[in-house]
């Protein structure tokens, strides 16, 4: 028995050793990077480090990523696969998945981790992220891009909108979303004022108060929400990008929002 | 219930109790109350319509496959039906999505679970019928899984949305297809009542009175079938309801004959209860709920509530 409590002893103090990490200094330059969030993907592209990526989440789409080696999805990233990259930087969005693996990893490698919910986080996310890779100057400059991107067009009436994630069910974006609020600031006006990011629109106050626009994130379900809108003879607009667009919060919202100024 | 008159009165009162929940229904929304919106209207009544097919369907499906499997937990989504809809609506978010509705897709998908458990009864034992749903839910939900992870961010989104079962989505035209599936289904149960009351006592008793247990459980499949697969189809995942609904009528009698016509409105007055509830789109989020998470959020603690009170009638022998 005291030989097994010995033993069992040891083998813990063995792991607790094993455990003991060095405090994670700032390196000079970080030239492993993984990005666990297509946003993440998109904003070191953004700030032309793409080269610097060892690893990407299977959503980052894009000429660009597709020969960086995947790491899993954007929900389950994997331990192992990250591991086998050698990363010396992870970046990573706070989602509950992710953050189990954060708290393994940050152990060992540095993780720059965020939750980008408005404009002004996805500034400041830009611009950390800048500083940390030692490209101040680079980051300002692509906030003033974004900054100067979302200004109100002209000739933008005053509208009322609806942004669509889903058509069965009707799926749209809160006020409290990064792509209302670019909207918004050009004097248009989010039906969904409620407090959660993305609520089940009820097809009855589409109905009764129906917005002057639809805008849709892709085109993948365009005919299911033109029969909605033929189902329920509601007098909408709806408007359909060729591509995916503003949802993501990364600075390829000015790619997005040039491209949206035109459909308008 | 002891006798006839009392379970025919308790049928008359739970009769209208559906008809004025559906009339009050129809007068309440977000939109509220105009006669003059015909299109509010026609699109309340067609939600009322399903909350009352689906909710039925269900439940009246869970009351007869307890009975069957003598089973207190048979419920209509482990009969693999659900898991094959389920993986019909994913799939044609996933590549077809541009053409038809989810609802077409959950359709086809249920038709084919529905031939894989049929050709495995038809040449092999009843018994393990559950078991083969069970793996079928299974083996969807991976490919479900493996569709979520592989598709793009954009359809992994609708896919998600569709699992989370809501009664919004469905065409006033589109009942050319769900009454008639529903009425077959439900007639089809109603024809074998008296037949599967019997079977509930086992097989070799049922042989014993001249019945054959193999036919009446095949036509109870055909019509479990029909009803889960038009019921998952239109209004999604709604879990709960089959499962608990048989209980509640359980409380008061033990007779099939009696079980499954009360379960089949108990189970249309509840769904078309928390649909109703969850149009009134809760104040501070200002969003729909979806009538799957009422379900289990109302019925368990109201269950556990009666179980605590009463005893329970017993229907497996």
């Amino acid at each position: 028995m005291r030989a097994l409590i010995l033993v069992g002893f040891c083998l813990a103090l063995s792991f607790w050793l094993l455990g003991i990490y060095k405090p994670i200094s700032p390196k000079e330059k970080y030239e492993r990077i993984v990005a666990l969030s297509p946003s993440f993907c998109e904003t070191i592209a953004s700030l032309k480090l793409e080269h610097l990526l060892v690893g990407v989440v299977s959503h980052c789409q894009g000429e660009k990523f597709d020969h960086v080696y995947k790491v899993g999805s954007f929900a389950e990233p994997s331990f192992e696969a990250i591991l086998k990259t050698n990363p010396d930087l992870i970046l990573a969005i706070n989602h509950p998945m992710a953050k189990k693996i954060i708290e393994q990893l940050s152990k060992n490698i540095k993780i720059f981790s965020s939750e980008p919910n408005s404009l002004e986080d996805i500034y400041q996310i830009t611009i950390s992220l800048a500083k940390l890779l030692h490209i101040e100057e680079r980051g300002e400059k692509l906030v003033e891009d974004m900054k100067r991107a979302f200004k109100k067009p002209d000739l933008i009436a005053e509208k009322t909108f609806l942004i669509a994630l889903s058509a069965s069910p009707l799926v749209v974006a809160g006020k409290k979303t990064f792509a209302s609020e670019i909207l918004e600031s050009w004097g248009y006006k989010n039906q969904a004022q409620g407090e959660i990011a993305w609520p089940l629109w009820s097809l009855e106050t589409l109905i009764k108060d129906p917005p002057d626009i639809i805008l849709l994130t892709s085109d993948h379900e365009l005919t299911l929400y033109q029969k909605l809108i033929n189902n329920l003879n509601v007098k909408t607009k709806i408007i359909c990008p060729k591509k995916h667009i503003l949802t993501s919060p990364s600075p390829k919202l000015i790619e997005d929002i040039n491209y949206l100024k035109t459909l308008l | 219930m002891n006798n006839k008159s009392q379970y025919q009165r308790l049928l008359i009162v739970a009769i209208i109790c559906l008809i004025a929940l559906a009339l009050f229904s129809l007068l309440i929304g977000p939109a509220g109350f105009s006669l003059a919106n015909l299109n509010i209207m026609r699109f309340r009544l067609s939600r009322i319509m399903l909350a009352i097919i689906a909710g039925s369907s269900l439940a009246a499906s869970g009351a007869s496959l307890q009975a069957m499997f003598k089973n207190p937990l048979a419920d209509p989504h482990l009969f693999g039906i659900s898991g094959g809809a389920s993986l019909g609506a994913s799939l044609s978010i996933a590549f077809i999505a541009e053409n038809i509705m989810p609802s077409f897709g959950a359709m086809l998908g249920a038709i084919v679970a529905f031939l894989l458990i049929f050709s495995y009864i038809k040449y092999n034992s009843f018994d393990n019928c559950l078991l083969i749903g069970i793996l079928i839910n299974s083996l969807t939900a991976s490919f479900i899984t493996l569709l979520k992870l592989a598709l793009p961010a954009h359809k992994s989104q609708s896919l998600l949305f569709w699992l989370i079962g809501h009664m919004g989505a469905v065409a006033i035209n589109d009942f050319w297809l769900i009454i008639p599936l529903w009425l077959l289904g439900m007639g089809l149960l109603w024809s074998i009542k008296g037949e599967l009351e019997i079977l509930s006592f086992g097989h070799d008793e049922t042989k014993l009175l001249g019945l054959d247990p193999e036919k009446i459980s095949q036509i109870a499949i055909i019509a479990n079938c029909i009803l889960i697969g038009n019921a998952v189809a239109w209004s999604g995942m709604i879990g709960f309801l089959g499962l608990l609904t048989p209980h509640f009528i359980r409380l008061k009698a033990a007779n099939l004959r009696i079980v499954l016509p009360l379960s089949a409105i108990l189970g249309a007055i509840i769904l078309l209860a928390l649909d109703s509830l969850s149009r009134l789109r809760f104040l501070w989020i200002k969003s729909e709920i979806p009538v799957g998470a009422l379900c289990a959020l109302f019925l368990s603690p109201l269950f556990f509530l009666l179980l605590l009170k009463k005893n329970h009638a017993t229907y497996y022998r």
